[in-house]
């Protein structure tokens, strides 16, 4: 049946907009939480060296 | 965890309403199977004149706080409403091809579909070249606002344009009881998606002004 | 010295210098010529299909220079830093707004009126009557043109690309004014009736005042430093 086949694809084109957009934001809170991390690290460093903080 | 448990729900909410889909509701007479995109087309466009609500309320309360959380969630809902009309835009063509003949006509809802689209799509592009200025969320907050009162405006005018070309199907069909169940369970479906995503996607976005915090923090003490 | 007050003294200035040297205002004729041009052959305008196309070749035509026009209303006051000054005076910044919105409209009609009759030459129209209703259509299109395009230009002053993102802010936002203008127009030359003119009046209508409202508004928020 032709309809199925557009019916499907309709459910399918769906899916892949919503996954894609999941797995894109999955990835960038990753990416920044570890660069949240690095960052955090390295003002603590900077605190450690200077003398006055 | 909060989180948790409700990704669960929305997890088994959209397990039903794919079941109510695909197994439960009965086909309908004039169109046949291709009628089911309806279940997920209308739920969407829904979700999506949300998302554009939220980014009108999200404009004008940064411009009246200038708190930046007002801001995230003018641009977090600008990105879920182009996502959900994205999804708009694609099923509505492939539910056209089928019933009228052709991908693409440039009936009311959809062209007025489209034009919100790309005015929300231009949103994101204000946003996106002042993104490391500071002027990006004042500049988006009133583009913002524009672009809300603009929509019953485009509605309007594009239904005024192509009053002879009615080819939608009506808004206010009789529906079958089960028919109506499968609706609103859709609904609710989506909705708690949204509200997924939006959660998810301001969390991203909180994250991402701390990160630029901290940059600029530490090239300060420098 | 009064909101008002502070407005035509804006628009005076923006007039005289525009009058002084004519420098936008020749080159946007011309565009609008070359568009029709461009056009022709795009279309083959001198075809039956004339008089169903004609008034969206037109608008198109107007939109087009207006986004060249209209991107330039800040650029002399960005060229010699006079926006601070015109900021830092005394008084509402929606005045400024009104001022350089006026300025614009006028600037507007003034590209449309003088390139009618290549209008009305390449479609071989015969001036008739239909010229004062037609003026109408174009004083309230100018005014949406207007108000929602000065407001973008000082907005998109302050950013990247700004030649680029003007269209692209614009375009979209007066689609429902530009639909409106162009059945209006095509209605006028077929000599419709006035009640199927008047829903397209009426959306105009409140397009230029709701956007010209809005837009004095957020004026001040979008020329902040």
């Amino acid at each position: 049946m032709d309809n199925l086949h557009f019916l499907f694809a309709a459910f399918a084109a769906m899916w892949i907009v919503l996954f894609s957009y999941l797995m894109r934001l999955n990835r960038r809170t990753g990416e920044l939480g570890r660069q949240l991390e690095e960052l955090e690290l390295k003002l603590l460093e900077q605190k450690g060296d200077s003398p006055d903080s | 965890m909060r989180s948790t448990s409700f990704s669960y729900l929305i997890f088994a909410t959209m397990l039903i309403a794919l079941g109510a889909i695909f197994l439960w509701v009965p086909t309908e007479q004039e169109m046949g199977i291709i009628q089911r995109i309806f279940y997920f087309h209308v739920p969407s466009a829904i979700c999506a004149f949300i998302a554009f609500f939220l980014v009108f309320v999200g404009s004008v309360q940064y411009l009246r706080t200038r708190e930046d959380k007002w801001d995230r969630l003018a641009l977090c809902a600008a990105e879920l409403g182009v996502v959900f009309g994205l999804i708009v835009l694609i099923s509505g063509p492939l539910w056209a091809k089928p019933v009228w003949g052709v991908y693409w006509r440039w009936e009311p809802r959809l062209t007025s579909m489209l034009i919100t689209f790309t005015i929300y799509a231009a949103y994101l592009m204000v946003r996106d070249y002042g993104a490391h200025s500071t002027q990006a969320p004042r500049l988006g907050a009133v583009f913002g606002i524009l672009a809300f009162v603009n929509v019953p405006l485009v509605y309007y005018s594009v239904d005024l344009w192509a009053a002879d070309q009615q080819l939608h199907p009506p808004r206010n069909v009789e529906l079958a009881p089960a028919m109506l169940y499968t609706k609103w369970i859709c609904y609710a479906a989506f909705f708690l998606l949204l509200l997924r995503l939006l959660a998810q996607r301001m969390e991203l976005a909180r994250i991402e002004t701390a990160v630029a915090r901290l940059r600029q923090k530490l090239s300060d003490e420098v | 010295m009064s909101f008002l007050g502070r407005a035509l003294a804006i628009l005076r200035k923006d007039l005289q210098a525009e009058w002084r040297t004519k420098e936008r205002l020749s080159p946007m004729v011309f565009f609008v010529l070359l568009v029709l041009l461009v056009f022709n052959f795009s279309f083959e305008l001198g075809g039956a299909a004339l008089h169903e196309i004609g008034p969206g070749v037109l608008w198109s035509a107007y939109v087009f220079a207006s986004l060249l026009g209209l991107g330039r209303s800040f650029a002399d006051e960005r060229e010699n830093d006079a926006l601070d000054a015109l900021l830092l005076a005394p008084g509402d910044r929606g005045a400024v707004y009104l001022g350089k919105m006026l300025g614009n409209l006028i600037f507007l009609l003034a590209i449309e009126l003088l390139s009618l009759p290549f209008f009305i030459l390449f479609f071989n129209l015969s001036p008739g009557f239909f010229l004062v209703p037609l003026l109408g259509i174009f004083l309230l299109g100018s005014a949406c043109l207007a108000s929602v395009g000065t407001l973008f230009a000082a907005m998109s002053n302050n950013m990247r690309l700004r030649e680029l993102l003007l269209p692209l802010l614009l375009l979209p936002m007066i689609l429902p004014a530009l639909i409106s203008c162009i059945e209006a127009t095509a209605l006028i030359l077929a000599n419709g009736r006035f009640e199927k003119l008047l829903p397209h009046l009426q959306m105009l209508g409140v397009y230029a005042v709701v956007f010209t409202v809005l837009s004095l508004m957020l004026f001040e928020y979008a020329i902040e430093e």
